[in-house]
Protein backbone atom coordinates (compact mmCIF):
# COMPACT_ATOMS: atom_id res chain seq x y z
CA UNK A 1 0.00 0.00 0.00
CA UNK A 2 1.03 3.32 -1.42
CA UNK A 3 0.14 6.73 -0.74
CA UNK A 4 -0.55 8.59 -3.67
CA UNK A 5 -0.71 12.75 -3.36
CA UNK A 6 -3.78 14.59 -5.04
CA UNK A 7 -2.75 17.94 -6.39
CA UNK A 8 -4.81 20.68 -8.48
CA UNK A 9 -3.97 21.18 -11.62
CA UNK A 10 -2.63 24.62 -13.56
CA UNK A 11 -5.52 26.81 -14.73
CA UNK A 12 -3.95 29.45 -16.39
CA UNK A 13 -5.78 32.72 -16.12
CA UNK A 14 -3.74 35.06 -17.76
CA UNK A 15 -4.01 39.01 -17.05
CA UNK A 16 -7.22 37.84 -14.53
CA UNK A 17 -7.41 36.79 -10.91
CA UNK A 18 -8.69 33.24 -10.27
CA UNK A 19 -10.65 32.50 -7.45
CA UNK A 20 -12.30 29.67 -6.15
CA UNK A 21 -14.15 28.00 -3.07
CA UNK A 22 -13.08 25.42 -0.70
CA UNK A 23 -12.91 22.09 -1.76
CA UNK A 24 -16.63 20.57 -1.77
CA UNK A 25 -16.00 16.85 -1.41
CA UNK A 26 -18.05 14.38 -3.23
CA UNK A 27 -16.41 11.38 -2.11
CA UNK A 28 -16.31 10.74 1.53
CA UNK A 29 -13.42 10.33 3.54
CA UNK A 30 -11.94 6.90 4.03
CA UNK A 31 -14.16 5.81 0.79
CA UNK A 32 -12.44 4.17 -2.07
CA UNK A 33 -12.87 6.04 -5.01
CA UNK A 34 -12.47 4.18 -8.79
CA UNK A 35 -9.89 5.81 -11.05
CA UNK A 36 -11.85 8.23 -13.03
CA UNK A 37 -14.20 9.10 -10.56
CA UNK A 38 -15.08 13.01 -10.22
CA UNK A 39 -14.28 13.06 -6.03
CA UNK A 40 -14.88 16.98 -5.46
CA UNK A 41 -15.47 20.29 -7.27
CA UNK A 42 -14.85 23.78 -6.53
CA UNK A 43 -16.50 26.54 -7.45
CA UNK A 44 -14.37 29.51 -9.67
CA UNK A 45 -14.67 33.10 -10.47
CA UNK A 46 -12.28 34.81 -12.63
CA UNK A 47 -12.50 38.54 -11.49
CA UNK A 48 -11.13 41.93 -12.65
CA UNK A 49 -7.53 42.60 -11.87
CA UNK A 50 -5.02 45.37 -12.35
CA UNK A 51 -3.46 43.56 -15.50
CA UNK A 52 -7.14 42.85 -16.71
CA UNK A 53 -7.28 44.43 -20.13
CA UNK A 54 -10.78 46.76 -21.19
CA UNK A 55 -13.43 44.89 -22.71
CA UNK A 56 -16.10 42.50 -22.20
CA UNK A 57 -15.61 40.22 -18.92
CA UNK A 58 -14.98 36.62 -19.40
CA UNK A 59 -17.75 34.63 -18.14
CA UNK A 60 -20.15 37.77 -17.97
CA UNK A 61 -23.19 35.78 -18.37
CA UNK A 62 -22.51 32.83 -16.20
CA UNK A 63 -20.39 34.90 -13.38
CA UNK A 64 -19.82 32.99 -10.58
CA UNK A 65 -21.70 29.92 -11.66
CA UNK A 66 -18.01 28.03 -12.91
CA UNK A 67 -17.40 25.11 -11.25
CA UNK A 68 -14.15 23.04 -11.64
CA UNK A 69 -15.00 18.82 -11.01
CA UNK A 70 -12.28 16.90 -10.02
CA UNK A 71 -11.45 13.73 -11.20
CA UNK A 72 -8.81 11.18 -9.52
CA UNK A 73 -6.94 9.56 -12.17
CA UNK A 74 -6.21 6.63 -10.27
CA UNK A 75 -8.43 4.02 -7.77
CA UNK A 76 -7.55 4.61 -4.11
CA UNK A 77 -8.94 5.06 -0.07
CA UNK A 78 -9.47 8.86 0.11
CA UNK A 79 -8.03 11.10 2.60
CA UNK A 80 -9.08 14.42 2.53
CA UNK A 81 -6.65 17.27 3.83
CA UNK A 82 -8.56 18.76 6.82
CA UNK A 83 -8.08 22.23 5.38
CA UNK A 84 -9.36 22.18 2.16
CA UNK A 85 -12.69 22.78 3.19
CA UNK A 86 -13.39 26.44 4.42
CA UNK A 87 -16.47 25.46 6.14
CA UNK A 88 -19.62 27.59 6.54
CA UNK A 89 -20.04 30.54 3.69
CA UNK A 90 -16.53 30.36 2.77
CA UNK A 91 -16.94 26.83 1.20
CA UNK A 92 -19.39 28.03 -1.01
CA UNK A 93 -18.07 31.39 -2.15
CA UNK A 94 -14.43 31.91 -3.62
CA UNK A 95 -12.26 33.44 -1.00
CA UNK A 96 -9.35 31.56 -1.83
CA UNK A 97 -6.32 31.67 -5.34
CA UNK A 98 -6.18 29.07 -7.53
CA UNK A 99 -2.82 27.45 -7.15
CA UNK A 100 -1.52 24.70 -9.25
CA UNK A 101 -0.04 21.89 -7.35
CA UNK A 102 -1.61 22.57 -4.08
CA UNK A 103 -2.23 19.19 -2.17
CA UNK A 104 -5.98 18.86 -1.46
CA UNK A 105 -5.95 14.72 -0.62
CA UNK A 106 -4.36 11.69 -0.75
CA UNK A 107 -4.59 7.85 -1.59
CA UNK A 108 -4.34 4.72 -0.20
CA UNK A 109 -3.65 2.50 -3.26
CA UNK A 110 -2.13 -0.46 -4.46
CA UNK A 111 0.10 1.13 -7.25
CA UNK A 112 3.64 3.15 -6.14
CA UNK A 113 3.68 6.22 -3.78
CA UNK A 114 3.85 9.67 -6.13
CA UNK A 115 1.73 12.73 -6.53
CA UNK A 116 -0.86 13.42 -9.64
CA UNK A 117 -2.87 15.93 -10.67
CA UNK A 118 -6.34 15.90 -10.25
CA UNK A 119 -8.41 15.58 -13.75
CA UNK A 120 -10.65 18.87 -14.56
CA UNK A 121 -13.97 18.43 -15.97
CA UNK A 122 -14.81 22.38 -16.41
CA UNK A 123 -18.95 23.19 -16.42
CA UNK A 124 -20.86 26.28 -15.71
CA UNK A 125 -24.57 27.37 -16.58
CA UNK A 126 -26.54 30.74 -17.06
CA UNK A 127 -29.11 31.23 -14.80
CA UNK A 128 -32.30 31.71 -16.49
CA UNK A 129 -32.85 34.37 -13.77
CA UNK A 130 -30.55 36.07 -11.64
CA UNK A 131 -33.24 34.80 -9.14
CA UNK A 132 -32.48 31.31 -9.91
CA UNK A 133 -29.38 30.39 -7.37
CA UNK A 134 -28.87 27.61 -6.23
CA UNK A 135 -25.82 26.09 -4.82
CA UNK A 136 -26.93 22.75 -4.44
CA UNK A 137 -24.58 20.83 -6.22
CA UNK A 138 -22.46 20.05 -9.71
CA UNK A 139 -24.32 22.03 -12.11
CA UNK A 140 -26.98 22.23 -10.00
CA UNK A 141 -29.69 25.27 -10.90
CA UNK A 142 -32.60 26.40 -13.49
CA UNK A 143 -29.61 27.23 -16.13
CA UNK A 144 -31.29 28.72 -19.43
CA UNK A 145 -28.00 27.54 -21.07
CA UNK A 146 -25.78 24.48 -19.43
CA UNK A 147 -21.89 24.04 -20.46
CA UNK A 148 -19.12 21.75 -19.88
CA UNK A 149 -15.83 21.28 -21.12
CA UNK A 150 -12.43 19.43 -20.33
CA UNK A 151 -9.66 20.92 -21.60
CA UNK A 152 -6.42 18.57 -20.42
CA UNK A 153 -4.33 17.89 -23.96
CA UNK A 154 -3.39 20.20 -26.73
CA UNK A 155 -5.25 20.93 -29.62
CA UNK A 156 -8.45 22.71 -31.13
CA UNK A 157 -10.99 22.46 -28.54
CA UNK A 158 -14.27 20.85 -30.49
CA UNK A 159 -17.09 22.36 -30.04
CA UNK A 160 -20.80 20.65 -29.75
CA UNK A 161 -24.28 22.54 -29.08
CA UNK A 162 -27.13 20.28 -28.14
CA UNK A 163 -30.26 21.81 -28.86
CA UNK A 164 -32.60 20.05 -26.12
CA UNK A 165 -35.95 18.21 -26.12
CA UNK A 166 -36.19 16.27 -23.16
CA UNK A 167 -35.10 12.71 -25.46
CA UNK A 168 -31.57 14.07 -25.47
CA UNK A 169 -31.35 15.94 -22.04
CA UNK A 170 -30.34 12.66 -20.37
CA UNK A 171 -28.30 11.57 -23.57
CA UNK A 172 -26.02 14.81 -23.22
CA UNK A 173 -26.68 15.67 -19.46
CA UNK A 174 -26.52 12.41 -18.33
CA UNK A 175 -27.48 10.25 -14.87
CA UNK A 176 -27.04 13.30 -12.92
CA UNK A 177 -27.59 16.55 -15.46
CA UNK A 178 -23.79 17.34 -15.63
CA UNK A 179 -22.33 16.17 -18.69
CA UNK A 180 -19.82 13.89 -16.22
CA UNK A 181 -20.51 10.32 -18.59
CA UNK A 182 -19.87 12.46 -22.09
CA UNK A 183 -16.57 14.10 -20.51
CA UNK A 184 -15.38 11.07 -19.07
CA UNK A 185 -16.22 8.80 -22.76
CA UNK A 186 -14.18 11.62 -24.91
CA UNK A 187 -10.45 12.54 -24.75
CA UNK A 188 -10.52 16.03 -25.47
CA UNK A 189 -10.00 18.90 -25.59
CA UNK A 190 -13.73 18.98 -26.38
CA UNK A 191 -16.70 21.76 -25.15
CA UNK A 192 -20.23 20.96 -25.05
CA UNK A 193 -23.18 23.46 -24.57
CA UNK A 194 -26.99 22.09 -23.64
CA UNK A 195 -29.84 24.21 -24.07
CA UNK A 196 -33.07 23.01 -22.80
CA UNK A 197 -36.37 23.19 -24.30
CA UNK A 198 -37.75 25.55 -21.37
CA UNK A 199 -39.53 27.59 -22.42
CA UNK A 200 -39.09 27.34 -25.93
CA UNK A 201 -38.77 24.66 -28.09
CA UNK A 202 -36.18 24.06 -30.80
CA UNK A 203 -37.67 23.56 -33.93
CA UNK A 204 -35.80 24.23 -36.95
CA UNK A 205 -38.12 27.43 -37.97
CA UNK A 206 -37.68 28.57 -34.11
CA UNK A 207 -34.00 28.51 -34.54
CA UNK A 208 -34.05 30.27 -37.67
CA UNK A 209 -35.61 33.16 -36.85
CA UNK A 210 -33.79 33.17 -33.11
CA UNK A 211 -30.57 34.24 -35.97
CA UNK A 212 -32.54 36.22 -37.98
CA UNK A 213 -34.28 38.23 -35.52
CA UNK A 214 -33.72 42.00 -35.63
CA UNK A 215 -33.31 44.85 -32.60
CA UNK A 216 -36.76 46.11 -33.84
CA UNK A 217 -38.28 42.52 -33.41
CA UNK A 218 -37.15 42.04 -30.49
CA UNK A 219 -38.54 45.24 -28.95
CA UNK A 220 -41.84 44.40 -30.72
CA UNK A 221 -41.88 40.86 -28.94
CA UNK A 222 -41.21 42.23 -25.70
CA UNK A 223 -43.92 45.08 -25.91
CA UNK A 224 -46.13 42.90 -27.21
CA UNK A 225 -46.15 40.20 -23.87
CA UNK A 226 -46.31 43.16 -21.62
CA UNK A 227 -49.11 44.82 -22.76
CA UNK A 228 -51.20 41.77 -23.51
CA UNK A 229 -49.97 40.40 -19.98
CA UNK A 230 -51.01 43.98 -18.35
CA UNK A 231 -54.03 44.41 -20.56
CA UNK A 232 -55.29 40.49 -21.26
CA UNK A 233 -58.63 39.81 -19.75
CA UNK A 234 -56.94 37.71 -16.67
CA UNK A 235 -54.73 39.28 -14.04
CA UNK A 236 -51.17 37.86 -14.20
CA UNK A 237 -49.79 35.92 -11.21
CA UNK A 238 -45.87 36.15 -10.36
CA UNK A 239 -45.68 32.55 -12.03
CA UNK A 240 -47.05 34.32 -14.99
CA UNK A 241 -44.75 37.21 -15.05
CA UNK A 242 -41.97 34.43 -14.91
CA UNK A 243 -43.04 32.45 -17.67
CA UNK A 244 -43.05 35.28 -19.76
CA UNK A 245 -39.81 37.00 -18.73
CA UNK A 246 -38.11 33.65 -19.43
CA UNK A 247 -40.03 33.42 -23.05
CA UNK A 248 -39.16 36.61 -23.69
CA UNK A 249 -35.33 35.85 -22.83
CA UNK A 250 -35.78 32.82 -24.96
CA UNK A 251 -37.43 34.54 -28.14
CA UNK A 252 -34.31 37.47 -27.67
CA UNK A 253 -31.89 35.08 -28.04
CA UNK A 254 -30.14 32.44 -30.54
CA UNK A 255 -28.10 29.41 -28.88
CA UNK A 256 -26.66 29.33 -31.86
CA UNK A 257 -24.96 32.19 -31.70
CA UNK A 258 -24.25 32.87 -28.06
CA UNK A 259 -20.80 33.99 -26.76
CA UNK A 260 -18.81 30.55 -25.11
CA UNK A 261 -15.87 31.52 -23.01
CA UNK A 262 -13.81 28.53 -21.39
CA UNK A 263 -10.62 28.54 -19.40
CA UNK A 264 -8.05 25.66 -19.11
CA UNK A 265 -4.33 25.14 -18.49
CA UNK A 266 -3.16 27.63 -21.60
CA UNK A 267 -5.55 30.10 -20.04
CA UNK A 268 -8.97 31.64 -20.96
CA UNK A 269 -10.38 31.88 -24.40
CA UNK A 270 -13.16 32.63 -25.95
CA UNK A 271 -14.51 30.14 -28.52
CA UNK A 272 -15.37 30.08 -32.25
CA UNK A 273 -18.93 29.01 -33.67
CA UNK A 274 -20.29 25.45 -33.17
CA UNK A 275 -18.66 22.94 -34.81
CA UNK A 276 -21.35 20.39 -34.47
CA UNK A 277 -25.12 21.08 -33.90
CA UNK A 278 -27.14 18.38 -32.41
CA UNK A 279 -30.53 18.29 -33.28
CA UNK A 280 -33.75 16.01 -32.90
CA UNK A 281 -36.67 15.46 -35.41
CA UNK A 282 -38.87 15.38 -31.72
CA UNK A 283 -38.43 19.13 -31.73
CA UNK A 284 -39.89 19.40 -34.88
CA UNK A 285 -43.94 18.89 -34.06
CA UNK A 286 -46.54 18.24 -36.37
CA UNK A 287 -48.21 21.47 -35.60
CA UNK A 288 -46.46 24.79 -34.55
CA UNK A 289 -48.11 27.88 -33.67
CA UNK A 290 -47.34 31.32 -34.98
CA UNK A 291 -48.25 35.15 -33.39
CA UNK A 292 -51.08 36.46 -35.28
CA UNK A 293 -49.97 39.45 -35.57
CA UNK A 294 -46.37 39.66 -35.16
CA UNK A 295 -45.73 36.31 -37.01
CA UNK A 296 -43.51 34.69 -35.49
CA UNK A 297 -42.88 30.97 -34.46
CA UNK A 298 -43.50 29.81 -31.14
CA UNK A 299 -43.37 25.81 -29.87
CA UNK A 300 -43.46 25.63 -26.04
CA UNK A 301 -45.09 22.48 -24.21
CA UNK A 302 -48.63 22.58 -23.47
CA UNK A 303 -47.93 21.64 -19.65
CA UNK A 304 -45.73 24.83 -19.23
CA UNK A 305 -48.65 27.05 -20.81
CA UNK A 306 -50.67 25.27 -18.21
CA UNK A 307 -48.21 25.40 -15.32
CA UNK A 308 -47.72 28.81 -15.55
CA UNK A 309 -51.10 30.25 -14.86
CA UNK A 310 -54.41 31.64 -16.38
CA UNK A 311 -52.91 34.75 -17.78
CA UNK A 312 -50.09 33.00 -19.99
CA UNK A 313 -52.95 30.64 -21.07
CA UNK A 314 -55.03 33.38 -22.22
CA UNK A 315 -52.26 35.06 -23.71
CA UNK A 316 -51.45 32.55 -25.36
CA UNK A 317 -55.04 31.10 -26.74
CA UNK A 318 -55.50 34.69 -28.15
CA UNK A 319 -52.63 35.84 -30.00
CA UNK A 320 -51.33 32.50 -31.63
CA UNK A 321 -52.69 30.28 -34.41
CA UNK A 322 -52.01 26.57 -34.77
CA UNK A 323 -49.70 26.10 -38.26
CA UNK A 324 -49.57 22.36 -39.58
CA UNK A 325 -46.02 21.18 -40.59
CA UNK A 326 -45.65 18.35 -43.15
CA UNK A 327 -42.49 16.80 -43.61
CA UNK A 328 -42.13 18.65 -46.77
CA UNK A 329 -42.21 21.91 -44.02
CA UNK A 330 -39.75 20.47 -41.78
CA UNK A 331 -37.34 19.38 -44.48
CA UNK A 332 -37.61 23.12 -45.64
CA UNK A 333 -37.12 24.50 -42.47
CA UNK A 334 -34.28 22.18 -42.17
CA UNK A 335 -32.24 23.64 -45.13
CA UNK A 336 -33.17 27.39 -44.32
CA UNK A 337 -31.44 26.94 -40.70
CA UNK A 338 -28.67 24.73 -41.96
CA UNK A 339 -27.88 27.20 -45.31
CA UNK A 340 -28.46 30.18 -42.41
CA UNK A 341 -25.37 28.58 -40.35
CA UNK A 342 -23.41 27.51 -42.93
CA UNK A 343 -22.78 30.79 -44.44
CA UNK A 344 -21.32 31.92 -41.64
CA UNK A 345 -19.49 28.78 -40.43
CA UNK A 346 -19.48 26.13 -43.78
CA UNK A 347 -18.17 23.22 -41.98
CA UNK A 348 -20.93 22.88 -39.07
CA UNK A 349 -21.52 19.33 -39.20
CA UNK A 350 -25.50 18.73 -38.51
CA UNK A 351 -26.41 15.65 -36.29
CA UNK A 352 -30.51 15.14 -36.30
CA UNK A 353 -31.66 12.45 -34.25
CA UNK A 354 -34.57 10.62 -35.78
CA UNK A 355 -37.95 9.20 -34.27
CA UNK A 356 -38.78 5.73 -32.86
CA UNK A 357 -41.25 4.79 -35.02
CA UNK A 358 -42.66 2.18 -33.15
CA UNK A 359 -44.03 1.61 -29.59
CA UNK A 360 -44.98 -1.92 -29.56
CA UNK A 361 -48.08 -1.26 -28.19
CA UNK A 362 -50.06 -1.43 -31.18
CA UNK A 363 -51.25 -3.95 -33.60
CA UNK A 364 -52.76 -2.49 -36.46
CA UNK A 365 -54.57 -4.84 -39.13
CA UNK A 366 -56.54 -2.55 -40.94
CA UNK A 367 -56.18 1.17 -41.80
CA UNK A 368 -59.91 1.72 -42.57
CA UNK A 369 -60.29 3.07 -39.03
CA UNK A 370 -58.19 6.80 -40.18
CA UNK A 371 -58.77 9.00 -41.93
CA UNK A 372 -56.48 9.90 -45.22
CA UNK A 373 -53.03 10.73 -45.10
CA UNK A 374 -52.47 8.74 -42.58
CA UNK A 375 -49.64 10.43 -41.57
CA UNK A 376 -51.81 13.12 -40.25
CA UNK A 377 -53.40 10.16 -37.89
CA UNK A 378 -51.05 7.28 -37.26
CA UNK A 379 -48.23 8.30 -35.34
CA UNK A 380 -45.57 5.36 -36.47
CA UNK A 381 -46.41 6.73 -39.78
CA UNK A 382 -46.18 10.10 -39.30
CA UNK A 383 -42.68 9.50 -37.92
CA UNK A 384 -41.97 7.47 -40.50
CA UNK A 385 -42.31 9.64 -42.79
CA UNK A 386 -40.56 12.44 -41.40
CA UNK A 387 -37.80 9.57 -40.48
CA UNK A 388 -37.57 8.83 -44.46
CA UNK A 389 -37.53 13.15 -44.84
CA UNK A 390 -34.36 13.20 -43.11
CA UNK A 391 -32.65 10.68 -45.59
CA UNK A 392 -33.67 12.94 -48.05
CA UNK A 393 -32.03 16.16 -45.84
CA UNK A 394 -28.81 14.02 -45.67
CA UNK A 395 -28.70 13.78 -49.31
CA UNK A 396 -29.09 17.40 -50.16
CA UNK A 397 -27.53 18.85 -46.87
CA UNK A 398 -24.70 16.09 -45.46
CA UNK A 399 -26.32 15.71 -42.28
CA UNK A 400 -25.75 12.68 -39.59
CA UNK A 401 -28.74 10.98 -38.47
CA UNK A 402 -28.82 9.36 -35.62
CA UNK A 403 -30.77 6.64 -35.65
CA UNK A 404 -32.43 6.45 -32.38
CA UNK A 405 -35.04 3.59 -34.24
CA UNK A 406 -32.72 1.52 -34.93
CA UNK A 407 -31.20 1.34 -31.62
CA UNK A 408 -34.41 1.72 -30.08
CA UNK A 409 -36.12 -1.55 -32.25
CA UNK A 410 -32.16 -3.12 -31.25
CA UNK A 411 -32.51 -2.79 -27.37
CA UNK A 412 -36.31 -3.39 -27.68
CA UNK A 413 -37.84 0.05 -27.15
CA UNK A 414 -41.10 -1.45 -25.37
CA UNK A 415 -39.00 -1.65 -22.29
CA UNK A 416 -35.81 1.49 -22.99
CA UNK A 417 -38.39 3.76 -24.39
CA UNK A 418 -42.15 3.14 -23.37
CA UNK A 419 -43.21 5.87 -24.81
CA UNK A 420 -41.01 6.36 -27.43
CA UNK A 421 -39.61 9.72 -26.43
CA UNK A 422 -38.26 9.08 -22.74
CA UNK A 423 -35.82 6.86 -22.22
CA UNK A 424 -33.70 4.77 -19.58
CA UNK A 425 -29.87 4.92 -18.84
CA UNK A 426 -29.60 2.26 -21.18
CA UNK A 427 -30.91 3.55 -24.44
CA UNK A 428 -29.80 6.94 -23.61
CA UNK A 429 -26.08 5.58 -23.39
CA UNK A 430 -25.95 3.97 -26.42
CA UNK A 431 -27.45 7.08 -28.13
CA UNK A 432 -24.54 9.10 -26.37
CA UNK A 433 -22.29 6.32 -27.97
CA UNK A 434 -23.71 7.21 -31.27
CA UNK A 435 -23.64 10.74 -31.33
CA UNK A 436 -19.82 10.27 -30.20
CA UNK A 437 -18.46 7.77 -32.75
CA UNK A 438 -20.62 10.37 -35.38
CA UNK A 439 -18.17 13.39 -34.19
CA UNK A 440 -15.39 11.16 -34.79
CA UNK A 441 -16.24 10.01 -38.14
CA UNK A 442 -17.35 13.58 -39.14
CA UNK A 443 -13.86 14.98 -37.88
CA UNK A 444 -14.96 17.27 -35.11
CA UNK A 445 -11.81 17.25 -32.95
CA UNK A 446 -11.84 16.16 -29.43
CA UNK A 447 -14.91 13.71 -29.36
CA UNK A 448 -12.83 9.97 -29.51
CA UNK A 449 -12.19 7.93 -26.78
CA UNK A 450 -9.63 8.74 -24.07
CA UNK A 451 -6.25 7.10 -24.61
CA UNK A 452 -5.17 5.22 -22.11
CA UNK A 453 -1.54 5.91 -20.54
CA UNK B 1 -73.59 -13.57 -27.82
CA UNK B 2 -73.09 -10.45 -25.51
CA UNK B 3 -69.40 -9.25 -26.28
CA UNK B 4 -67.30 -6.91 -23.26
CA UNK B 5 -65.50 -4.13 -24.54
CA UNK B 6 -62.72 -3.40 -21.14
CA UNK B 7 -60.03 -0.67 -21.66
CA UNK B 8 -56.92 -2.88 -22.55
CA UNK B 9 -53.38 -2.66 -20.65
CA UNK B 10 -52.03 -0.96 -23.84
CA UNK B 11 -48.93 -0.14 -21.82
CA UNK B 12 -47.83 -1.76 -18.84
CA UNK B 13 -47.05 1.06 -16.59
CA UNK B 14 -50.42 2.45 -17.78
CA UNK B 15 -53.16 2.96 -14.75
CA UNK B 16 -55.95 4.89 -16.16
CA UNK B 17 -56.76 6.10 -19.56
CA UNK B 18 -58.85 9.36 -20.86
CA UNK B 19 -61.76 8.81 -23.33
CA UNK B 20 -60.81 11.96 -25.52
CA UNK B 21 -63.33 10.87 -28.10
CA UNK B 22 -66.22 8.62 -28.96
CA UNK B 23 -66.85 7.69 -32.31
CA UNK B 24 -70.00 5.23 -32.13
CA UNK B 25 -73.41 5.78 -30.88
CA UNK B 26 -75.65 3.88 -29.19
CA UNK B 27 -77.35 1.06 -31.20
CA UNK B 28 -74.74 1.39 -34.35
CA UNK B 29 -72.92 -1.47 -36.05
CA UNK B 30 -68.90 -1.60 -36.12
CA UNK B 31 -66.98 -3.93 -38.52
CA UNK B 32 -63.83 -5.08 -38.29
CA UNK B 33 -61.90 -1.80 -38.87
CA UNK B 34 -64.55 0.71 -37.34
CA UNK B 35 -63.37 3.20 -35.10
CA UNK B 36 -64.80 2.85 -31.84
CA UNK B 37 -62.82 5.37 -28.92
CA UNK B 38 -59.69 7.26 -29.12
CA UNK B 39 -57.85 7.27 -25.45
CA UNK B 40 -55.40 9.24 -23.69
CA UNK B 41 -52.68 7.78 -21.43
CA UNK B 42 -50.68 10.11 -19.24
CA UNK B 43 -47.42 7.80 -18.17
CA UNK B 44 -46.97 10.61 -15.29
CA UNK B 45 -48.32 8.95 -12.09
CA UNK B 46 -45.90 6.35 -12.94
CA UNK B 47 -43.24 7.79 -14.53
CA UNK B 48 -43.42 11.29 -12.94
CA UNK B 49 -41.11 14.35 -14.51
CA UNK B 50 -41.82 17.94 -15.92
CA UNK B 51 -42.51 16.70 -19.80
CA UNK B 52 -45.69 14.34 -19.09
CA UNK B 53 -45.45 11.24 -21.43
CA UNK B 54 -48.35 10.92 -22.86
CA UNK B 55 -49.56 9.42 -25.81
CA UNK B 56 -52.59 8.72 -27.48
CA UNK B 57 -54.73 5.61 -28.82
CA UNK B 58 -57.58 4.45 -30.58
CA UNK B 59 -59.18 1.31 -30.08
CA UNK B 60 -60.84 -0.52 -33.29
CA UNK B 61 -63.62 -3.05 -33.59
CA UNK B 62 -62.16 -6.13 -35.01
CA UNK B 63 -65.74 -8.02 -34.84
CA UNK B 64 -68.77 -7.26 -36.81
CA UNK B 65 -71.40 -6.45 -33.90
CA UNK B 66 -73.50 -3.69 -32.35
CA UNK B 67 -72.94 -1.50 -29.48
CA UNK B 68 -75.61 -1.99 -26.81
CA UNK B 69 -74.62 -0.08 -23.84
CA UNK B 70 -71.97 2.29 -23.34
CA UNK B 71 -70.52 2.49 -19.65
CA UNK B 72 -68.03 5.54 -20.04
CA UNK B 73 -68.17 9.34 -21.18
CA UNK B 74 -66.08 11.67 -22.71
CA UNK B 75 -63.74 12.88 -20.11
CA UNK B 76 -63.56 9.56 -18.04
CA UNK B 77 -60.73 7.71 -17.15
CA UNK B 78 -61.35 4.39 -16.58
CA UNK B 79 -58.82 1.93 -15.62
CA UNK B 80 -57.06 -0.97 -17.50
CA UNK B 81 -59.86 -3.64 -17.16
CA UNK B 82 -62.65 -1.55 -16.68
CA UNK B 83 -65.89 -2.45 -18.51
CA UNK B 84 -66.56 0.50 -21.67
CA UNK B 85 -69.00 -1.04 -23.38
CA UNK B 86 -71.48 -3.67 -24.76
CA UNK B 87 -71.72 -5.16 -27.68
CA UNK B 88 -74.31 -7.85 -29.26
CA UNK B 89 -73.34 -9.51 -32.16
CA UNK B 90 -77.27 -9.35 -33.07
CA UNK B 91 -78.61 -6.08 -32.99
CA UNK B 92 -81.95 -6.63 -30.52
CA UNK B 93 -79.91 -8.99 -28.72
CA UNK B 94 -81.25 -8.84 -24.68
CA UNK B 95 -78.96 -7.41 -22.46
CA UNK B 96 -79.41 -9.85 -19.25
CA UNK B 97 -77.32 -12.44 -19.64
CA UNK B 98 -73.33 -12.62 -19.00
CA UNK B 99 -70.99 -11.80 -22.25
CA UNK B 100 -69.70 -14.21 -23.91
CA UNK B 101 -66.57 -13.09 -24.58
CA UNK B 102 -64.69 -10.00 -25.11
CA UNK B 103 -65.12 -7.83 -28.15
CA UNK B 104 -62.00 -8.37 -29.97
CA UNK B 105 -59.75 -5.01 -31.14
CA UNK B 106 -56.93 -3.67 -32.02
CA UNK B 107 -54.51 -0.71 -30.93
CA UNK B 108 -52.84 2.15 -32.72
CA UNK B 109 -51.41 4.88 -31.59
CA UNK B 110 -52.61 8.22 -32.90
CA UNK B 111 -51.37 11.92 -32.93
CA UNK B 112 -52.78 13.88 -30.56
CA UNK B 113 -55.31 16.18 -32.15
CA UNK B 114 -54.47 19.59 -32.62
CA UNK B 115 -54.55 22.24 -29.58
CA UNK B 116 -53.48 23.14 -26.32
CA UNK B 117 -54.39 19.52 -25.21
CA UNK B 118 -53.08 19.17 -21.20
CA UNK B 119 -50.18 16.24 -21.75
Amino acid sequence: MARVTLHLGPLESADWRLRRSGVIWLCEEGRTCRAGEVVAFVRARLMRGPQTPPGPDIFAEEFGDVQVALVTPVAGRLTHRSDSVSGGYFNLVQTQSWEAGEVVGWLDTEGPAQGVILGQFMMTGRRASPLARDGAGLLSGYFDRARAWRIDRAGPVGNLLSMGVCELAGVIQGEQINFLELLGAVQGPAHVTFVPDIPLSPSARVLTEQIRRTDRERLEIRQDVLSNLLNGSVAPSGPDWMFAGGLVKALEGSPINDRCDVIGPRGPQQLGPYDAILLSLRGEWSFSFRHRRLGYAFQCNSYLIYEAGPATKAWVSENFEQVRRTPDDVFQDYVELIDLVRAEAPATQFLICNRMSTSGYEDILSYAAFDAPLGDTVANVHDRELNLMLYDLARAKGIAIIDVDAIGADLGGRRFMPDRIHQDGAIQAAVRAEILRTLQARGVPGFGPPTIS
Amino acid sequence: MLLSLVLPQINPYMMVARIDALHVELGAEVRPGSRILDVSIDLGPVVPHDCPPAAYYRIVARDHAWLRRLDVALGDQPSSGDLLALFSLDPDEPLAARPGRFLRVSVAQILPPAGWVRA
